[in-house]
């Protein structure tokens, strides 16, 4: 598994490169700017809340290109910039969107010996995969079925990628703890993590549950 | 048939436009206030009123329309919830601001397709 990442990787490198320095990098740049104004602000009520949504928001917005670059490898067409921009372009506000509110409803029903939150969690990671699906009901079905047959393993793909993340974090922070720096050093450093981190991801989770599914129509501009 | 799917993805560029310039301008030292609404507000709901016909091609005005006024009311959410701006408090101005944008982008998509149904019979 993981060596047909790095092929589709190694294969893609330049669109890849080109795609995270100008989507990866500026998105998570300006979401971590938007955590710390959150903590810093007095009128946002839960600071803690609304910056894990603000994390998971980082993460889902900028699955859509990957995705499609993996599609289109596994069946061996070729790709072009263009058409990744208006694929991010086009599902950006719809995975937002559905990102919220599944993440509001698993907090809200946190109360409920935390079953809500742990099935909503694990349905924000698997909407992205099957994000080019033609009607709402036949996207959410996909992935609630995939939820069904691989229920445990989705589970600890989400622990395997935020303890990843986590642990190069906080690597790269210890390394430069004794230098004076500025704050935002900080950001740009985390920002760089995800730049080259995240495609991986992207294209792990992409091959691993979608190829479960085979037809797959994209619609953009 | 309206297509819910293809309202969101037309609602996304105009979205991501809103974020961007409000990032920017915020950095832009001496502003002019009425400058920045009007290049804030114009082609955000400009760019609304093109999309939408794109994606809903047999009911665009009602995807238009249902398009920027979730765009607006989502402004006026923002300001009241996040920021404690108090964008509910006048109900005049809530109806003036929900009547300019719906109107601008409703126009906008109005030109848009008598421009292309002059396209497709110059063609012809």
């Amino acid at each position: 598994m993981f060596k047909d990442v790095l092929d589709i990787y190694n294969k893609h490198l330049p669109s890849i490169l080109v795609l995270s320095i100008t989507l990866v990098f500026p998105v998570t740049f300006f979401i971590q700017l938007v955590v710390v104004y959150v903590y810093e602000s007095s009128t946002v009520l839960f600071p803690s809340i609304i910056s894990l949504c603000l994390l998971i928001i980082n993460f889902i917005v900028l699955f859509s290109p990957f995705s499609f670059l993996t599609h289109k490898d596994l069946s061996d067409e070729t790709v072009s910039l263009k058409e990744l921009y208006a694929v991010f372009f086009s599902y950006f506000f719809y995975l937002l969107l559905f990102s919220v509110i599944v993440y509001a409803i698993s907090v809200f029903g946190s109360f409920l010996i935390l079953m809500p939150t742990i099935i909503g969690f694990s349905i924000i990671f698997l909407l992205p995969v099957f994000v080019d699906e033609t009607s709402m009901k036949n996207h959410f079905r996909k992935a609630w079925l995939t939820l069904k047959s691989e229920n445990i393993a989705v589970l600890g793909d989400i622990v395997i990628i935020s303890s990843v993340q986590i642990l190069l974090w906080t690597i790269l922070t210890y390394i430069i703890k004794d230098l004076e720096n500025s704050f935002f050093f900080f950001l740009v450093l985390r920002a760089l993590v995800n730049t080259f981190l995240y495609p991986l991801f992207y294209i792990y989770l992409a091959r691993k549950y979608g190829q479960l599914h085979e037809d797959r129509k994209w619609v953009t501009f | 048939m309206f297509h819910f799917l293809g309202l969101l993805k037309a609602m996304s560029v105009p979205f991501i436009y809103m974020i961007v310039f409000g990032f920017i301008s915020g950095f832009l030292p001496n502003m002019d206030l009425d400058l920045m609404i009007v290049l804030l507000f114009f082609p955000t709901y400009i760019l609304i009123g093109i999309l939408a016909p794109i994606y809903n091609k047999k009911t665009p005005y009602f995807a238009s329309f249902i398009g920027s006024l979730s765009l607006s009311v989502l402004n006026i959410f923002f300001g009241h919830f996040f920021i404690e701006l108090e964008t509910l408090a006048d109900p005049d101005r809530v109806n003036r601001s929900l009547v300019l944008s719906t109107s601008v982008s409703i126009i906008t998509t109005s030109i848009f397709l008598f421009t292309k149904k002059r396209k497709v019979l110059k063609n012809v």
